[in-house]
């Protein structure tokens, strides 16, 4: 693949100078062969073409991230899928916490060590797969990150997400962190005000880029059946889900009669042949509602 | 030293059609204590993280000192932030924790030890630097955390929901905890809190929130007794206020059977409303046990009789509308039945179709 050919399928979602942009945190950065640096819009990039991309560029961390050696090795590992020389003992498996940071301010160093002292032991090294991006490796799991959350945004200014995984291989590294990068960057335009997401909680994510792929199951007409439903029976049952399925609290939030509630809930069922009330159609629902607000977000990006 | 002027501030998320914030039209005077308070998703982190340099601002123009930082970055704001659940580095010690800030900003160890121990003195740690925060009682954790904003000196303390995780005993001590703490160093703070209590004991002007959008402004006693609307009367106060709805005649209001005469200056300013229906407001705590002899009294008979030490709470139902009461601690009970009387300057009235105050 050639960088023209690239520019031709991207178009403007293709840059080729980090320093032209305000948000690089937005793009994923790579390095070709001969050293050009470019940046695609993560948003552009499905997970496949992501992983392409990641199998013919190098991923590319900017300047002001000179690695140590330690670094270094891991980003190899997972970047490049090296494995190291054999002196170097790691572990067999890690606990990983894939971070993106918003309007940080390139204090690389500071941040890895408010890192490594609230970790301690059990922390092994971050590798940055950009300035904005990267991945803290732990060796045991660790369950206080909302407060590493608002420890890093209260030092250093500036805002975070985090997806943590678990348990996973070392040697799986460079399989898998593309496909999470894209997840922790999917689960951030569909839950925009949560921070902190376990693997687990992005399990409707993956299920619906499952269905998407399937030649078999035509999820677009669901999609537009759903986009073609009122504004407030699509309202009612978010508020609905929203408040465990209480009718009376739900009603309350929107400012309705119960009864009124009562019977948008039936139109829905109407109209769609999913019933809110019931859990497992409910599910089903959460899931297209989910997909449709994830849609809607991508096209007014 | 800071002022703050948010002038007809918007917000709207890239990824969204709606304002998150609507029209934020708010000055913020040198060494005010404000708190936004309302529902949740009603905007104000979005607006805190506005001030901080968080998000960026859609339209309107946000001024420090009169001078004008919507593009500042965050870290040049002169501004300390804390977070709900107020976080601490387990394995620093207390004075780690508090000099971590400084010594990423590179600021001289001397000048640093100085903050930290003059920090450490006003709040009461100094005998603690040495200690990790797991030797710590909970109290002197959250210290600690309200240390660590404290060392940078920052002109605007930005505190979002700070205490939301505490429990309620380690709650109600910090909230004095930060006002007196307020008093002592007179840092302009912004807090943000869904908890309406906590707004009304710790701000001298409460911001109500609903929709994006401001509902009040006002000291807690402006807006507990001339609330806007009625969502604000609903909102502020526990118990809430109560709303029953009434038909204004020539010299009072009538609650389906029951007349109250109001006197000719409130009358004039509901001249207009004269055959039509409106909403009555009365706070529990503004009705009355009453002798049976006084003309506005009503019977009426206890549903639920609650009784908190030297108050009493009573569930009534009144000409059809279910009323909470307030009154002294007596010896009342479910089934029974009394006497009660509206004070009726307490009475506030607000307009059906628009729920704003009239008077
Ligand atoms: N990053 C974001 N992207 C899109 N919408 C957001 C984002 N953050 C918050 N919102 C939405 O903006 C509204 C206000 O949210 P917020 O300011 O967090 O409210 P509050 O702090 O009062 O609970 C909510 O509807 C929320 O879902
Ligand atoms: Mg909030």
């Amino acid at each position: 693949m050639r960088l023209d050919q690239l520019k031709s399928v991207y178009g403007d979602a293709l840059i080729d100078d980090p320093s032209k942009v305000t948000n690089p945190g937005a793009y994923d950065w790579f390095k070709t062969k001969d050293g050009t640096i470019f940046g695609v819009r993560n948003d552009h990039l499905s997970t496949n073409e992501r992983r392409l991309l990641d199998l013919s560029f190098i991923p590319y961390a900017p300047k002001s991230l000179n690695r140590t050696k330690k670094q270094l090795l891991w980003a190899r590992l997972t970047f490049n899928d090296t494995p190291p020389e054999n002196t170097v003992q790691l572990p067999q498996s890690v606990n990983l916490i894939y971070f993106i940071l918003k309007k940080f301010s390139n204090q690389h160093r500071d941040l890895e060590s408010a890192i490594h002292s609230f970790f301690h032991n059990a922390y092994l090294t971050t590798i940055w797969k950009s300035s904005e991006e990267g991945i803290i490796v732990l060796k045991k799991e660790q369950d206080c990150s909302g407060e590493l959350i608002n420890l890093i945004m209260s030092d250093f200014y500036c805002d975070l997400f985090m997806l943590h995984v678990h348990e996973i291989a070392v040697s799986s590294l460079s399989r898998m962190y593309a496909d999470h990068f894209s997840l922790l960057n999917k689960a951030q335009l569909l839950y925009p005000d949560q921070h902190d997401f376990q693997l687990i909680h992005l399990l409707p994510l993956m299920l619906l880029d499952a269905a998407q792929r399937q030649k078999n199951f035509d999820l677009t007409k669901w999609m537009t059946k759903f986009s073609e439903l009122p504004h407030d029976l699509i309202k009612s049952v978010e508020i609905f889900f929203y408040h465990n399925f209480n009718l009376s609290t739900a009603a309350n939030e929107l400012y309705i009669h119960r009864n009124s509630l009562q019977y948008r809930l039936d139109r829905f069922y109407q109209i769609t042949g999913l019933d809110p009330k019931k859990f497992k159609d409910a599910l089903i629902i959460s899931l297209l509602l989910d997909n449709q607000r994830y849609e809607q977000r991508i096209k007014d990006q | 030293m800071a002022s703050i002027v948010l002038n007809h501030i918007k917000k709207r998320y890239d990824n969204s059609d709606a304002f998150a914030v609507k029209d934020f039209q708010l000055e913020i005077k040198d060494k005010e204590f404000i708190v936004l308070v309302g529902p949740s998703g009603c905007g104000k982190s979005t607006t805190l993280r506005m001030i901080a340099g968080l998000e960026q601002i859609s339209e309107g123009e946000l001024y420090i000192n009169d001078k004008k930082i919507n593009d500042m970055a965050p870290k040049d704001r002169d501004i300390a932030m804390v977070f709900q659940n107020y976080a601490l580095y387990p394995h620093m010690s207390v004075y780690g924790n508090m000099a971590f800030g400084l010594k990423i900003r590179k600021l001289k160890k001397s000048e640093i030890d100085q903050r930290v121990r003059e920090a450490a003195k006003v709040l009461g740690l100094e005998d603690y630097l040495d200690r990790k925060p797991k030797a710590l009682s909970g109290g002197q954790r959250q210290r600690v955390a309200l240390g660590r904003a404290m060392v940078r000196n920052p002109q605007v303390f930005l505190m979002d929901e700070p205490l939301s995780n505490l429990d309620a005993k380690l709650r109600v001590q910090m909230r004095s905890e930060i006002a007196k703490l307020h008093r002592r160093l007179n840092v302009t703070t912004v807090y943000v809190t869904h908890d309406q209590t906590e707004a009304m004991t710790m701000a001298d002007r409460i911001v109500i929130m609903k929709d994006g959008e401001i509902q009040q402004i006002g000291t807690p006693k402006e807006v507990y007794n001339n609330p806007a609307n009625v969502f604000v009367g609903g909102f502020i106060g526990a118990p809430p206020m109560n709303f029953v709805p009434a038909i204004v005649s020539e010299v009072g209001v009538q609650i389906n059977d029951h007349i109250i005469s109001l006197p000719a200056e409130t009358m004039d300013k509901l001249h207009a409303y004269i055959g039509k229906s409106l909403i009555v407001g009365i706070r529990p705590e503004d009705i009355e046990y009453v002798k049976s002899t006084e003309e506005t009294a009503f019977t009426a008979t206890i549903d639920v009789a609650e009784l908190l030490g030297s108050e009493s709470l009573l569930y009534i139902n009144f000409e059809g509308n279910n009323l909470i009461v307030k009154i002294p601690a007596e010896d009342v009970r479910a089934g029974d039945t009394i006497t009660l009387a509206f004070k009726s300057d307490k009475l506030r009235f607000f307009d059906s179709e628009t729920e704003t105050l009239i008077v």
